[in-house]
């Protein structure tokens, strides 16, 4: 074999490895970055169940406030 | 004792995984070199015949078949390269892989060829000299094929 076409066919498998190690890292890559933006989107709908939760609690004093003075204005009238 | 060794070059591999000089990643810069050679490779050749003989080049003369398909290959992959510096977050891994691989294995053939000029003891153009003053001399093309690799996979990672 030439040297020529020895150092091309060498060059040309180093390069053909090089592409697949490229596909390789760069699917990983793109998963590992969607596998990001899904735990982002994970905290921020904790953070809203979160907030719901509080509001919800709000609420529910609230309602047990207005209860407490519904029956005291029933009893004693309006 | 090799334990030893490599607790003491821990510390600095992980600085070495955090250092850079800059806020901007250095493969850009060597994509860059790389394809300025190469543009200045082919202009060289356009303009006389004498470039030809020089060790990196006469390899690719020999495998594209003629200077003026050589300075025209180089031209492509070039260009190829440097489209990929402007479009690098608008690509996919495959347009890159398509982008940058032939500018490496053009690079890596350049290498190579001052690898085996090293081993037999002469130039392409048949000058004979020391291993050590041949290997000093192709050095530049044989690291910057070895980091532009290096390049082209950091490159895959987002």
């Amino acid at each position: 074999m030439s040297p020529v076409i020895a150092i091309a066919l060498v060059s040309l498998g180093l390069s053909a490895l090089t592409f697949v190690a490229t596909q390789i890292t760069g699917r990983r890559s793109a998963t590992a970055s969607y596998v990001l933006r899904l735990e982002g989107r994970v905290k921020d709908l904790e953070n809203k169940v979160a907030g719901l939760e509080t509001r919800n609690g709000e609420l529910v004093d609230e309602n047990i406030r207005l209860m407490k003075q519904l029956t005291r204005e029933r009893k004693e009238g309006p | 004792m090799t334990l030893r060794v490599l607790r003491r070059c821990l510390p600095f591999i992980q600085r070495w995984r955090t250092l850079q000089v800059s806020q901007a990643a250095l493969g850009k810069y060597i994509i860059l070199f790389a394809s300025l050679l190469h543009l200045a490779w082919a202009g060289l050749l356009v303009a006389s015949a004498a470039a030809g003989d020089s060790t990196p080049v006469h390899i690719l003369i020999q495998v594209f078949g003629g200077r003026w398909r050589t300075a025209i290959v180089l031209v492509i992959v070039s260009v190829s390269a440097l489209a990929f510096l402007f479009t690098r977050h608008r690509v996919s891994s495959l347009a890159l892989a398509f982008l940058l691989v032939p500018q490496q294995c053009v690079l890596l053939m350049s290498g190579e060829a001052g690898i085996r000029a090293t081993v037999i003891g002469h130039y392409a153009d048949g000058v004979i000299r020391a291993w050590p003053f041949i290997l000093s001399d192709q050095m530049p093309v044989i690291l910057t094929a070895l980091l532009y690799s290096l390049a082209v996979l950091e490159a895959s990672i987002e």
